[in-house]
């Protein structure tokens, strides 16, 4: 053991991991030394023992348990596998319907080009300009969304609404010049008539002052705009007119002119205001309905008036009070002197009253207390007040208001008028009236009336 | 793929590292042959170094199931089989370590897992045979773990110094000095067996 050589040079030699050199020098030595080659031999005895080991056969347990953890693990493989295969499934179909949203707004706002040229106003008629908007829709490639197709519609239609606007703008400038042309026609007459005032001044001297043109008939409580009369100064005039016409008459007659054809002007630019007016309410408060209605039937025979069927009441116009057991609307179409003969006929003594004034006025509660003939009168009752008015006027002998005392002989000289109206006379025009006919309860006056009520 | 199903025989003929790339596919079939082809080579290595055929078969499972587990992280710098080495030895240096009791000698049981006879001749020579082996494992068991490891990953399994650094994770250079040592400790467990043997 006194050999200093390196030993484990020895088991590198063996194993056969020296260089070449390493190995030469190993040879060298152990031809030599006969201790290193004694420990050599060692080595290998030993190196030989553990190779001669046998070898063993891994039991079946340890594939089958790595089998076992391998499914296990494959299971939870899958699942992740699975969760990322559905989120990535999820991201994909989120990102095509982004993209096929923005390819959807992105071709609907390029390709119809024919609804945005017919979105630029251009001066044509309606019906050239659905011509053209049709042909550009022909000419041009047929759109590939239906949205498109929407749009052109839409397009179109607006195209015949601007048309249409565009029509009516033209009107105006027509009606203009149709008025203008009135005025001209007013104007010209007017050095006529003065002319012709100045040249019969002196022979019509002392002669009787002309009666002025018939001015129009006021128009009763709630009736609508009357309809436009003939201007005067449009009429030939007579002899007897032009002679005693004076500036004063002259200056009114433009004036009512210039109202015509603005209410004329009003009609044609709003045509549903005065086509249709607010209908007049009547109400026939009487203690006992019963008779009430043939008292109403009787006095429209005898103006050639049917009564129509009875109606059911409208809900809206009343506010259905609960002293009210029966109330009849009749709905009637009369000239003003059919009202005013249905007032004379209907607001006799007796056991019923006609007021002007709709079931909702207010005046109608004090009537509902009983006080359908007692002498007091309700307060804040005002004459030619309509229901659209929101006023009411008691009709009949026992208004103390000089207003309607004064409007009872005019009634009654109308409806004479009326009968004594000549056949030849133009049809008067009709107003719409709502008759209605509520129950009121009786109640006897006990304080006495006063004489001019007895009277 | 259920225990004990039949390799696919394609996979036979791949190399290791294909079939572990096949592995980091998601290839469970890939593993199987891998195991098929270590698991004798390992579970024997083991045994020697555990002494006990239990815990060994234990390790050896355990050690695929974590090769299995890490295979994604295999970069294949090194061969399978190092790298399963490595993993089954440093089990099994962890099993001996939590589970401090008496090993069980192979010998103690049956003798049909060997498969390889040391020596193949008549009866007194088998029986001499099986003798010479009962006092190396008694030999080896008696050396340190790192001796014993790296005489039998050389001198059993027949690796080389760099695979053997690579697996013990030592310098090539230490290698053959340790080898060295363990060898002259094993001379020395079996110096009169030795003699005999002579």
């Amino acid at each position: 053991m006194n050999c200093a050589f390196d030993k484990e040079k020895l088991t590198g030699y063996y194993d056969g991991e020296l260089e070449a050199a390493e190995k030469a020098e190993v040879e060298r030595h152990i031809a030599s030394c006969s201790e290193c080659l004694r420990e050599l031999g060692e080595l290998k005895s030993a190196a030989i023992l553990v190779k001669e080991l046998p070898r063993l056969r891994a039991p079946r347990s340890v594939a089958e348990g790595v089998a076992r953890e391998m499914q296990a693990a494959g299971k939870v493989h899958s699942f992740a596998r699975m969760r990322r295969t559905i989120l990535w499934g999820s991201a994909a179909a989120a990102a095509l319907f982004i993209g096929l949203n923005i390819m959807y707004f992105s071709a609907a706002d390029r390709s119809p080009s024919a609804p945005a040229m017919a979105r630029t106003p251009a001066p044509v008629t309606v019906v050239g300009k659905i011509q053209q908007a049709e042909e550009l829709q022909n000419n041009a490639a047929p759109p590939k969304e239906a949205g498109a197709e929407r749009r052109a519609l839409a397009d179109r239609a607006a195209a015949a609404d601007e048309g249409k606007l565009r029509e009516n703008r033209k009107q105006v400038p027509e009606l203009k010049e149709q008025e203008k042309a009135d005025v001209a026609k007013k104007v010209e007459a007017m050095p006529a008539e003065r002319a012709r005032d100045k040249a019969g001044d002196g022979l019509a001297k002392g002669a009787a002052e002309p009666t002025a043109p018939p001015k129009p008939t006021a128009a009763p409580p709630g009736a609508a705009a009357p309809a436009p009369a003939p201007a005067p100064v449009a009429k030939p005039a007579p002899e007897a007119a032009e002679k005693s016409a004076t500036k004063k008459d002259a200056v009114e007659s433009l004036t009512r002119a210039e109202a015509d054809l603005k209410s004329k002007r009003g009609a044609a630019a709003d045509p549903v205001v005065a086509a249709e007016a607010p209908p007049t309410h009547l109400t026939l408060a009487s203690t006992q309905i019963a008779k009430a209605r043939p008292q109403v039937e009787e006095a429209l025979r005898k103006m050639g008036v049917a009564l129509p069927p009875p109606a059911p009441p409208p809900a809206k116009m009343m506010k259905a009070p609960a002293a009210r057991e029966t109330e009849t609307t009749i709905a009637l179409d009369l000239t003003d002197a059919q009202i005013a003969r249905l007032r004379q006929e209907l607001d006799k003594p007796g056991s019923s009253r006609l007021l002007a004034a709709a079931p909702g006025d207010p005046v109608l509660a004090e009537f509902r207390d009983g006080r359908v003939f007692g002498r007091k009168e309700p307060s804040g009752v005002a004459s030619g007040g309509g229901a659209q008015a929101g006023k009411s006027r008691e009709l009949g002998k026992a208004d103390p208001k000089p207003e309607a005392k004064a409007e009872a002989p005019k009634d009654a000289r109308e409806s004479k008028d009326l009968d004594a109206a000549p056949a030849d006379k133009a049809p008067e025009a009709r107003r719409r009236v709502i008759l209605h006919l509520i129950e009121v309860p009786y109640v006897p006056d006990t304080q006495p009336a006063p004489d001019s009520l007895k009277k | 793929m259920s225990p004990g199903e039949p390799v696919a025989p394609e996979l036979r003929e791949l190399p290791d590292r294909e079939l572990v790339v096949r592995c980091q596919r998601n290839e469970s079939r890939a593993f199987d042959e891998l195991v098929t082809r270590h698991q004798d080579r390992v579970y024997t290595a083991v045994t020697r170094f555990c002494g006990n055929a239990e815990d060994a078969a234990d390790i050896v499972q355990r050690a695929f199931i974590n090769a299995f587990r890490k295979i994604q992280e295999f970069k294949g710098d090194s061969a399978f089989s190092t790298w399963i080495y490595r993993i089954a030895f440093n089990q099994a240096i962890s099993f001996r370590r939590e589970n401090r009791r008496p090993g069980v000698s192979i010998y103690s049981k049956d003798d049909e897992k060997v498969v390889e006879p040391a020596v193949d001749a008549n009866p007194t020579e088998k029986l001499e045979g099986e003798e010479t082996q009962k006092k190396v494992q008694q030999a080896l068991e008696m050396l340190e773990e790192g001796d014993r490891q790296i005489i039998l990953l050389k001198d059993l399994q027949g690796h080389s110094y760099d695979e053997i650094a690579s697996i013990m994770q030592i310098p090539k250079g230490t290698v053959r000095s340790r080898l060295h040592r363990a060898r002259l400790e094993l001379k020395s467990k079996l110096k009169s067996y030795i003699g005999t043997l002579k």
